[in-house]
């Protein structure tokens, strides 16, 4: 064509032009042809062919072929964008070069949905790319932790908990796909080792993963694995090892340490040998050295008299002291190989961590096989299995209560007790060995390590994926494969409750001398894909098609148990048999089935633009028949401007690309929680225990939300009673409906020095199945819907850059990238006006993470009203909740750098997300409690401090001493609308003077303002730090074993930016949570997070 | 070609029947669950209704024991705050979904409708829609609780208590049918009926909750005659046999805690080792040691700074206990408690054992209360020729016998956390407190109703929910603290009523808003009457 033509005279010329310079005489030459192409054989268009004898240059026409004037022993030198540049001695008349991609240029190949590879600029939606080598370095213990910050729009929340599952949050929504090799995974994040990655590959949105169906409804993540790669010698061994230490607290709760354990600055642990009767607060006498009955004061078992010792904060540094230095150690060692007819790669991984809390630890096993075999030149075979085993015989467990450590350092955490003496869980003469522990108190806490040492919940899982495939070559445009995959584990998590154990009121069986308890949670899950795909590439005359054609079954079950002892009759035995009362035992499971026809169709007109097409038939086992089949289609196109237009050489590339896409589900949930949740709807803790998490496992399978059916319970003295539905089964439920309308722009400058993606996106989410509530006159609580629709709208940039680029100097590149995203609600249902939700109602165009709540009352000029010297509160109904800001971040960014010297390597990434609000648990249960260290600082120091010299050390009650700075009114009712009042001039209003204690302004005032305990959600991380060196070929010498190794030093986490410091915002990515409609307002406890550092060593021979 | 095909076509084969199990059979429903069309016996669905008929507010120590000044929270995060900040009301529609439940299962499962399930459905929804009523005005009945009207329309609160007592009388109508010698005295269903109680005792609760809703229509008595409350209330206490009645506190419709499943509340909830946090309120000590009454020491301990020097009072002085207004800021009444200046609950008694071992169990309905509602009618007027006085005696000696109180009884004073549980003693004394001025009953006039009222009040203490509340709500007896700080309220008045249920104003809209214009001038508002009170 005549644009082509153009460009290729357009490149000769400016090729001629930058070898002026160069020329010289030719020498004896013949003519000779010959073609560029790629592997596949496709004949590359524009590619430069340099003779390097004669600096003879010429470029390829459409076909990839050319003509040049070389000696017959010349040499070429090829080069084309995108590829390696490879040089050929000519050996003939006529000569073929075949160009390898450039890995270097990784957004140029990418794996799709269904493992299809495309290239980068034939996709019309946004996708992203992280190599595995680019994240393997700087290690977490799970392995998805690493894409923190790497992705724009894709936030990962690193978790503070041992074993805890990262919260993953693409453009705003949780529950992604994970897609290994082209088949779904079910994944706890935790049994994918990443040294066999290759690649992870970020579909974002619904559009790239239309394919997946409705799985793929939030996006996903696609990984790649290593395979067996061709060598020289025809086989490798690749050696990664990688130990990181958690030493130093990057966020950590403040305590005070002035004043101890008591309330209204009195204590006394009595003349008793346990003080089981008084649960205190940190409101205790001041540390001076006072006498005092403490736990171990001299005592005299004969009169029951304890002798009064010096009350002082010999426990300050308790946390400190208990807390040890954690470690994540990987060691990974792989076999690759490869011959003319097959690729085969072993991988061995094991994976040890020791918790920063004592006694606690996780070891992970992963074994990788992946094989290929050509049977025939058309007929191939390939595969995969992975197995990981996961054991811990103690992994800790954090909320809010006497089985966490948080609790009993940072909310309930006083000075008064030395933590090491405390090593000796059964001393006596409050200790007996075997029955009752040594602590410090008996009212609310355990001894720290009486619970590190007897307190075990164990974890084992047994996780196993894999597949085989067969494909079939009947020629170069068609292919037939049919693949059956498994997804399966399997894993048991007990909980040994000692004898001794303190649990206060929580659990209902309790009872102060118990002889303890046990817990165990079984769950199993088989899921297995087999899909049938032929695929179809051909040229037919301009255009370029690739279509695929499949079907797949989808076959799932799933089974639960859990059960506990009602306290245990023999004591260290821990059995569901051994139960004092009768245990208590619940299963649950489920079973689905899925069967999908699909298609995609990329149609590509020369090199103008790719238009794509898919669609797909689902058909469910979890929708009543009739409804339970539907389909849903996506198209995008996308045209590179600089294949065909003639612009500024400054420019490299430039990428038009929109899509649309569609998909329906129905009735599936992403994660499930123990039996016990599941048959009765409580969890283990609100509902039986009153301690403990309750465990999210990945599902993927029915909900049953739709059902009117009768559910065995029991409310009373064991007796059997029943729950009937309350929410009113829809027969004629129909799908849900989630449309995506996409657009990007794709831009290089300056040879791809640096480079722009900017993504638009906007989401119809709905109708959705919604439960939406119904008067409670019809006796029933809610009817399935479909309704309610929200609507998504939000960006994506990323900036790369190299600003220094050389090839013996120093090299610096720079990736930026930014996400931002807003949730409205578009739809409710119906003739409803509000949508009633997480306390407040919502009206259409509202944003969904508004966060409504108890708030203070001001009057016009930002003044508090207190009554009573504590704060005034408004009517409590909904209509007077206040909006206490938004929970989702304005945007959320990351900023990467890499500086590369000869052999040396320097990295560094900041991360983070701006804006936002988030409710601090640690800080109001700190507050609380009097342990925090604002409860005895600033103003409320001042306070604290004059109460207690009012105290006669703690023998008289207080005299009030803080007088809350605002106003009081002494005249007038108000009125109050939206938690304010609307007649400030009908009121006589005065400051307030009125005092209160310390103590009674927080747990009786503040305490009741989740106002006052909303936080900015803002915060940056320094989130990983390395610096490499890989050792020069010729320092490896004559040692031919070792082809080539490197070692980095690395630090991850090392420094946080927020406005406080008492917890890590970072685990908490979700604001509003599409998927569960609930709001992530932080709002729980959770373990202090560490700063990591370590050396990684790789070496492969 | 052909021998080409067969190595790949086997090996598709194979690869396909590797994994692939295609599951057969129904998917779609959940194996969990009992699908809605099946047999499910009733004795299970009455089990579910008797054991949530208690709501979550009710039991003692909970909010509704501060609304009805019982005692006051000194420490917002143990107890909660002391205000009347009312929004909007909890419903009891679910159990009259229960009741059609059981209603449809018992036809299924015994082929009529005149079986034991019928009979208690009926009380069972009576109960719901007057339970409700009674918090917001009038509600949907007729209409309610059919899956198939999602807007039903709204009763008038009159044809909602007409209507329940009418099903109340069918109630009776079909258990008096199955009554026999023979099966009088044994449980209607063990398994089912937590609360134990036998066909005639089931009988008994029937009409004895029928005196307890007509006595709370005696505004409504002179000037709705198609009511026929006087009538009624008359009918019943003529007709023993027809309609029998509580006959003693073994009549008692008892919920009874448990330690390992239904622990007592304040334990349940973890309040135990916090008695120091809640305080007595001065409404109802007040008005108990006023008259000497020996259910001071049961349910209270002394103030600590009565007994300490220089005030050095004996743990058996009723001057000793002193009871906090809740009309005072929190922060206030958290100082005065520290410095000893109120008296607690007794924690001996409400808060050391785990099954309420050493308390009351909760009364959902009682004969005390049964006995003051045949006070109050007879001190009316309503029941010529039965004696108000008798029946006042009875009441104020069943309440006793309830707090298991006797002549001459030693009782053991504690202290507010257990601490010590031995302070000294005191003795019960019945006879002087019966002697008392305050308690000899005054004659049928207003001061005798009075006295009624104030015993009705101090009988539910720890028990029958609201109807303490109700019943000051009703006739202003005892005069509730108000007005302070501590009250909550933009007027810091207490409120009469609920706001409707929040789902009701957002699904029901229309229908709601005819019942609001019709009561209320169009406002739902926490301080409006409604007709039974007005």
């Amino acid at each position: 064509m005549r644009l082509r033509s153009t460009i290729s005279f357009l490149t000769s010329v400016l090729i001629m032009a930058l070898c002026l310079g160069n020329m010289s005489a030719f020498a004896q030459t013949q003519k000779i042809t010959g073609k560029i192409a790629t592997k596949s054989g496709q004949g590359i268009a524009g590619a430069v062919v340099r003779v390097k004898e004669n600096n003879f240059r010429t470029t390829t026409d459409e076909a990839g072929t050319f003509t040049v004037q070389a000696d017959k022993s010349s040499t070429l030198v090829v080069s084309s964008f995108g590829f390696i540049t490879t040089e050929k001695k000519i050996t003939g008349d006529n000569v073929t070069v075949v160009l390898n991609d450039d890995p270097a240029l990784l957004t140029e190949v990418v794996v799709t949905a269904y493992g299809i590879k495309k290239e980068q600029k034939r996709i019309g939606y946004s996708v992203s790319v992280v190599k595995g080598s680019d994240v393997n370095k700087v290690r977490d213990a799970n392995p998805l932790n690493a894409l923190a910050g790497k992705v724009a729009g894709l936030s990962v929340g690193a978790n503070a908990e041992m074993l805890g599952r990262p919260e993953i949050v693409l453009r705003g929504s949780t529950d992604l796909l994970f897609v290994v090799d082209g088949v779904p995974v079910n994944t706890d994040t935790w049994n994918i080792s990443p040294d066999d990655i290759e690649t992870y590959t970020v579909l974002k949105g619904t559009n790239a993963s239309a394919l997946y169906g409705f799985r793929g409804l939030n996006g996903a993540i696609v990984i790649t694995t290593k395979r067996g790669t061709k060598d020289k010698k025809g086989w490798s061994v690749d050696v990664n090892s990688s130990n990181m230490f958690q030493k130093g607290f990057l966020t950590v709760p403040e305590s005070q340490t002035e004043y101890g354990r008591g309330k209204t600055f009195a204590y006394d642990y009595g003349n008793r040998l346990y003080d089981n009767a008084q649960r205190l607060q940190e409101y205790g006498p001041r540390f001076e050295g006072q006498l005092v009955r403490q736990y171990d004061s001299p005592y005299d078992p004969v009169t029951g008299i304890r002798t009064p010792t010096p009350w002082t904060a010999r426990g300050a540094d308790n946390f400190n002291k208990f807390m040890e230095t954690g470690l994540v150690s990987t060691n990974n060692v792989a076999l690759s190989a490869s011959g003319d007819r097959y690729d085969i790669r072993m991988s061995v991984s094991h994976m040890y961590q020791k918790g920063v809390a004592p006694n606690t630890k996780l070891n992970a096993d992963n074994f990788n096989l992946s094989a290929g075999y050509n049977i025939t030149s058309k007929f191939k075979v390939e595969a995969n299995l992975n197995l990981n085993q996961q054991y811990s015989p103690n992994i800790p467990d954090v909320n809010y209560g006497p089985n966490s450590y948080i609790y009993m350092f940072k909310v309930y955490g006083s000075s008064d007790y030395d933590i090491n003496d405390l090593k000796d869980v059964y001393k006596g003469p409050q200790g007996v060995p075997g029955l009752m522990q040594y602590a410090q108190e008996y009212g609310r806490e355990n001894s720290a390590w009486f619970m590190a040492k007897q307190w075990l919940r164990s974890h084992d899982k047994t996780d196993i994926y894999g597949y085989v495939k067969a494909s079939y070559k009947f020629s170069d445009a068609l292919n037939l494969s049919v693949r059956s995959q498994l997804t399966t584990w399997n894993q048991a998590r007990t909980e040994k409750v000692p004898a001794g154990a303190n649990l206060n009121t929580y659990t209902p069986w309790y009872y102060f001398g118990w002889y303890g308890d046990y817990h165990e949670d079984k769950r199993s899950l088989m899921e297995n894909n087999t899909d049938l795909i032929l695929n179809f590439d051909k040229k037919v005359s301009n255009w370029t098609i690739s279509a695929l054609a499949g079907a797949s079954e989808r076959s799932f079950k799933y089974n639960s148990f859990w059960g506990t002892t009602k306290a245990l009759a023999i004591p260290g035995l821990y059995s569901l048999s051994n139960s004092k009362d009768a245990a208590l035992s619940y299963t649950w499971g489920s079973k689905m089935q899925v069967y999908s026809a699909f298609y995609s169709m990329d149609f590509t007109f020369k090199n103008y633009f790719t238009l794509s097409h898919t669609g797909r038939v689902d058909k469910l086992s979890t929708l009543a028949d009739g409804n339970n089949a539907f389909y849903y289609p996506s198209v995008s196109a996308s045209t590179v401007l600089t294949d065909y237009l003639h612009l500024p050489k400054a420019v490299s590339f430039i990428k038009l690309r929109a899509s649309y896409a569609n998909v329906k589900g129905a009735l599936t949930q992403s994660a499930v929680p123990s039996a016990f949740t599941q048959v009765t709807g409580k969890s283990t803790n609100g509902g039986l225990l009153g301690y403990g998490s309750d465990l999210y496992s990945s599902y993927d399978g029915p909900s049953y939300a739709n059902q009117n059916a009768y559910a065995i319970t029991s409310y009373y003295n064991g007796t059997a009673s029943v729950d009937y539905s309350s929410t009113i089964a829809n027969p004629t439920l129909k799908p849900f409906n989630r449309q995506t309308v996409e657009a990007g722009l794709d831009m290089k400058f300056l040879k791809n020095r640096i480079g722009f993606d900017l993504t638009f996106f906007q989401s119809l989410n709905g109708p959705q199945i919604y439960a939406l509530p119904v008067a409670p006159s019809t006796s029933y609580g809610a009817q399935n819907v479909n309704g309610i629709t929200t609507k998504k709208q939000g960006f994506e940039l990323s900036i790369n850059g190299s600003p220094l680029r050389s090839a013996k100097g120093l090299n610096w590149d720079v990736n930026f990238n930014i996400a931002s995203y807003k949730e409205t609600l578009d739809a409710i249902y119906g003739n409803e006006k509000v949508l009633s939700l997480n306390s407040h109602n919502y009206k259409v165009g509202d944003r969904l993470d508004a966060y409504y709540g108890a708030g203070f009352v001001r009057d016009g000029s930002n003044n508090i009203f207190y009554s009573g010297g504590l704060p005034l509160r408004a009517p409590s109904d909904i209509n007077n909740n206040t909006f206490l800001g938004n929970l989702n971040p304005d945007f959320t960014f990351g900023f990467g750098n890499k500086f590369s010297l000869n052999n040396f390597s320097f990295s560094f990434q900041f991360d983070g997300r701006i804006g936002g609000k988030i409710y601090d648990e640690v800080y109001k249960d700190g507050m609380n409690g009097g342990t925090s260290i604002e409860s005895a600082s600033g103003d409320f120091g001042v306070a604290r401090l004059a109460e207690w010299q009012t105290t006669s050390m703690g023998t008289v009650a207080p005299t009030p001493k803080y007088v809350a700075p605002g106003l009081t009114i002494t005249g007038g009712t108000p009125i109050f609308s939206n938690g304010q009042i609307t007649n400030l001039k009908d009121l006589t209003i005065v400051p307030n003077t009125t005092a209160s204690t310390v103590q009674n302004f927080i747990s009786s005032g503040i305490g009741n303002v989740t106002e006052y305990w909303m936080v900015d959600r803002s915060y940056v991380k320094l989130r990983e730090v390395s610096l490499g060196y890989t050792f020069p070929a010729k320092m490896l010498g004559n040692n031919k074993v070792i082809k080539s190794a490197s070692i980095s030093l690395v630090g991850r986490n090392l420094l946080y930016f927020a406005a406080r410091k008492d917890f890590d915002i970072d685990q908490f990515t979700s604001g509003f949570n599409d998927a569960n409609r609930s709001l992530n307002t932080g709002g729980a406890l959770q373990s202090v997070t560490t700063r990591n550092f370590g050396f990684n060593i790789n070496l492969t021979f | 070609m052909k021998n080409k095909l067969i190595i790949p076509i086997l090996t598709i084969l194979f690869a396909s029947s590797v994994f692939t199990a295609c599951q057969k059979g129904d998917l779609l429903s959940n194996p969990n669950v009992a699908a809605e069309t099946s047999t499910v016996p009733a004795s299970l669905i009455l089990n579910h209704i008797t054991a949530t008929l208690q709501r979550g507010e009710d039991p003692i120590i909970s909010d509704v024991w501060k609304y009805d000044q019982y005692f006051v929270s000194n420490y917002s995060y143990y107890f909660g705050s002391n205000f009347y900040n009312w929004s909007n009301t909890g419903h009891t529609y679910d159990i009259v979904k229960y009741a059609n439940k059981m209603e449809e299962q018992a036809f299924k499962q015994f082929g009529n409708k005149t079986n034991v399930y019928y009979a208690l459905s009926k009380f069972f929804k009576a109960h719901s829609f007057v339970w409700l009523s009674e918090r917001v005005g009038d509600i949907p009945m007729y209409q309610a609780g059919d899956v198939t009207i999602l807007e039903p329309k709204y009763d008038s609160q009159k044809e909602v208590f007409k209507n329940s007592l009418n099903m109340l009388d069918t109630a009776n109508t079909i258990i008096g049918a199955l009554i026999s010698s023979a099966n009088a005295n044994t449980k209607v269903d063990a398994a089912g009926d937590i609360y134990g109680m036998t066909f005639l005792q089931w009988q008994k609760v029937i009409n004895t909750y029928k005196l307890r809703v007509l006595i709370s229509l005696s505004k409504r008595a002179d000037d709705n005659a198609d009511l026929n409350v006087k009538a009624q209330f008359a009918a019943i206490i003529s007709n023993p046999t027809k309609y029998p009645i509580m006959t003693a506190n073994s009549d008692n419709m008892v919920y009874t805690y448990n330690s390992a499943y239904n622990q007592y509340p304040v334990n349940r909830a973890g309040y135990s080792p916090y008695g120091y946090a809640a305080n007595m309120n001065k409404t109802v000590l007040d008005l108990l040691t006023t008259n000497k009454d020996p259910r001071t020491f049961a349910f209270a301990v002394p103030a600590p700074a009565q007994l300490a020097a220089p005030n050095s009072k004996a743990v058996s002085d009723f001057t000793a206990y002193v009871g906090a207004d809740v009309n005072v800021s929190q922060a206030t009444l958290s100082n005065n408690s520290t410095a000893g200046m109120y008296s607690f609950i007794n924690w001996n008694r409400y808060f050391s054992n785990a099954a309420g071992a050493n308390c009351e169990p909760y009364i959902f309905l009682g004969y005390p209360e049964m006995c003051f509602n045949i006070a109050e009618a007879a001190n009316r007027g309503w029941i010529p020729g039965t004696v108000a006085a008798d029946w006042y005696l009875k009441g104020i000696n069943a309440s006793l016998g309830v707090y298991k109180l006797t002549q001459g009884q030693s009782f053991v004073i504690g202290n507010l956390d257990g601490t010590k549980p031995n302070m000294g003693t005191a003795t019960i004394d019945i006879t002087t407190f019966l002697a008392q001025p305050g308690v000899v009953y005054a004659g049928d006039n207003a001061a005798g109703l009075t006295q009624i009222l104030n015993q009705k009040y101090i009988a539910f203490f720890s028990n029958s929910g609201f109807q303490s509340f109700y019943n000051q709500r009703r006739t202003g007896v005892p005069t509730f603290s108000q007005g302070g700080a501590g009250i909550g309220t933009p007027n810091n008045a207490i409120p009469v009523r609920w706001l409707y249920p929040q789902d009701e104003i957002n699904f029901n809209n229309a229908n709601l808003t005819t019942a609001l214009t019709s009561q209320y001038g169009g406002s739902d508002n926490v301080n409006s009457l409604m007709w039974l009170i007005k």
